[in-house]
């Protein structure tokens, strides 16, 4: 069922620990979701994976952390081997978005899928909010920079200003390779609070930022 | 809730904790008790806080006593907190206590039960007499007393072999799996026929939900599986002295081992994998007749009690409370929320507990009270005496003025 070249860990790199690098990776999460905004890294745990493609690395990485047994988890556009992977080792199920606790999607996602999709996930229950979905966003790069102007160079390229719980007074965040249509449907969903959706965002080389639903966005430029 | 984490005082606290560690192992220089020791020789006990403690690992158990020197409460709250941070990904198939490995079954009904009495493992049948020869048990006296009985069980077996061979395989049969006295009433009508349901209902879970009132005859059942030895006794015992109305029969007490299976995890068919036994304790109780409102016939009722390991008083005071629960009433045996939340070892600990904590504020607000209270007082006694000698001037002056 499992491609070979998963089941083994790179040659010069120690196993990853199901205990002690998820640990590590959760310490970085955690981070992320109480400074939103701040741009962190576990590309260096991310190495310890047997996975052949290394822009599944951080993904896997992540996956490895929040996913057991006990929750399911959907990935859009499905990658056969990164899901068989997640359920050989996580035993977590795979499951229709609208089910799904977990949501793995492309920030560059055409804006009708982005539409449909985030229509259909959980954002819990006034009882009981945090049975909402957690989206898990891969995109191009994210950086924390002043001057947005100067790094996004593409329609999908983002200069964002954040606030909200954890944020002293505002944060700046540039965002590569996210299309707009997500940000819309970001607003949407988590229009009703304590109702909403928590993003992390993440990048093939291991950088990962936190959007919890308290956290406002305001779209300040867009690259050309 | 229950009570976790202090912080603050830490170099008190980290000489408190040296200190504590000096002490459990002052004496043990030459002979410490080891964690096999503790799960063979303290069996009953190791199953105690694997049922309190809510996890079935007789050695991690033998652990926790060890490094909570023998404190159940403690060692069930170091269970707790352990089992809380694995992982969850199998749920185990319907166990079926049916189907048991038996060490022990008895039935206080019926004399003459299919498969018959078997008193098993127990101390019930002793004089509760301190063995003092057990201080001078010696490595040669155990391994003597071993011997004998394995050569005795080998040798019964043997003979078995020889006479039985024919119907070994009605033999087998009728050792693996003794026919439950529940069912045997079932088939004569005299208890309701339970019908397995069409698709099987998951259990509440109270360890991944809050409990709340009413609660789901599955979320009694947990939380009284895993509910404090003792506490659980003494509310059963009320209940039978007459706080409360359910003094049953046991129709059937069964300690053995059942087999645990999980559907195997990468197939979707009906495949299951066996991953183990577990040692349990089954009580079924018989109580008073009801007449059932769909039959209009008359029933008696079930009290159902399930625990891990060898833990017989639990498991009776389960199905006592799980009864007495099930009919209501006003006795707090019969309160669910009285009887539930304050069975629990870790929260009920936790929160007794707590009070040894700092409560600084809490008590100088108290203080600040009783001293605002007190001069309240003495300036209203200080007004009511000057009233008072007021009062005893007038009525002096007006006797005076009686007299003159």
């Amino acid at each position: 069922m499992m491609n070979p070249n998963l089941a083994h860990p790179a040659p010069d790199q120690p196993p990853f620990d199901p205990v002690h690098d998820t640990q590590k990776v959760y310490r970085v999460l955690l981070e992320t979701m109480s400074r939103p905004g701040k741009v962190c890294h576990i590309e260096g745990i991310g190495q310890h994976l047997s996975l052949v493609r290394k822009e599944w690395q951080t993904a896997a990485s992540i996956a490895l952390t929040l996913l057991d047994g006990e929750v399911g988890f959907c990935m859009l556009p499905e990658e056969a081997e990164l899901v068989d992977y997640t359920i050989s080792r996580t035993f977590c199920r795979k499951v229709e978005a609208s089910e799904a606790d977990y949501v793995f999607a492309r920030g560059d996602a055409d804006p009708e899928f982005v539409h449909n999709l985030m229509g259909q996930l959980k954002k819990g229950t006034l009882l009981a909010p945090e049975t909402s979905a957690t989206v898990i966003l891969r995109v191009k790069d994210v950086m924390e920079c002043e001057e947005p102007t100067q790094v996004l160079t593409d329609a999908t390229d983002s200069g964002l200003v954040l606030t909200g719980p954890g944020i002293n007074g505002k944060r700046d965040l540039c965002v590569r390779g996210i299309t707009s249509a997500w940000w819309q449907e970001r607003a949407k969903s988590n229009a009703e609070y304590p109702l909403g959706l928590d993003w992390i965002l993440y990048t093939a080389d291991g950088k990962v930022v936190g959007l919890p639903r308290t956290t406002k966005l305001a779209e300040c430029c867009k690259g050309e | 809730m229950a009570y976790v984490s202090v912080t603050g005082g830490q170099e008190a606290i980290a000489e408190s904790q040296r200190l504590t560690q000096y002490l459990r192992l002052k004496g043990a220089e030459e002979e410490q008790l080891s964690v096999q020791m503790i799960a063979k020789q303290m069996r009953l006990l190791v199953d105690q806080v694997m049922g309190e403690g809510g996890m079935y690992a007789p050695e991690y158990a033998a652990l926790a006593l060890k490094q909570a020197e023998g404190d159940p409460a403690e060692a069930a709250f170091l269970i707790r907190a352990y089992r809380s941070t694995l992982p969850r990904n199998h749920y185990s198939c319907t166990v079926e206590p049916g189907q048991m490995r038996v060490l022990r079954r008895i039935s206080s009904s019926f004399r003459d039960i299919p498969g018959g009495q078997m008193l098993g493992v127990t101390y019930d049948y002793t004089h509760r007499l301190l063995d003092f020869s057990l201080r001078n048990e010696t490595r040669e006296q155990i391994r003597r007393l071993l011997r004998e009985y394995e050569q005795m069980i080998e040798a019964e077996s043997a003979g078995d072999d020889e006479e039985a061979d024919a119907d070994a395989e009605a033999d087998a049969n009728s050792v693996s799996s003794f026919v439950k006295v529940a069912d045997l009433l079932r088939e004569q009508g005299l208890l309701e026929q339970t019908v397995r349901p069409a698709i099987e209902q998951k259990p509440f879970d109270i360890t991944r939900e809050k409990l709340t009132f009413p609660a789901e005859r599955s979320a009694r059942l947990q939380a009284l599986a895993r509910g404090e030895t003792g506490a659980m006794v003494a509310l059963a015992y009320s209940s039978m002295r007459g706080y409360g109305a359910v003094h049953p029969t046991i129709g059937e007490l069964r300690v053995g081992y059942v087999t645990v299976e999980i559907p195997y995890p990468y197939g979707d068919g009906d495949e299951q994998v066996y991953i183990g036994e577990m040692l349990v304790t089954e009580v079924e109780t018989i109580n008073s007749f009801t007449q059932r409102e769909s039959s209009h016939e008359v029933q008696f009722v079930l009290g159902y009690g399930l625990v891990m390991g060898q833990n017989e008083a639990k498991a009776i005071a389960m199905a006592i409370l799980e009864r007495s629960l099930a009919m209501g009433g006003n006795a707090p045996a019969q309160d669910e929320e009285f009887v539930l939340l304050h069975i629990d070892n870790v929260e009920a600990n936790g929160f007794v507990s707590h009070l040894k904590l700092p409560h600084y504020i809490t008590f100088q607000s108290a203080l600040d009270r009783i001293r605002q209270a007190r001069e309240t007082a003495a300036v209203k006694t200080a007004s009511r005496t000057e009233a008072a000698a007021t009062m005893d001037g007038i009525t002096l002056e007006e006797e005076n003025r009686h007299e003159s």
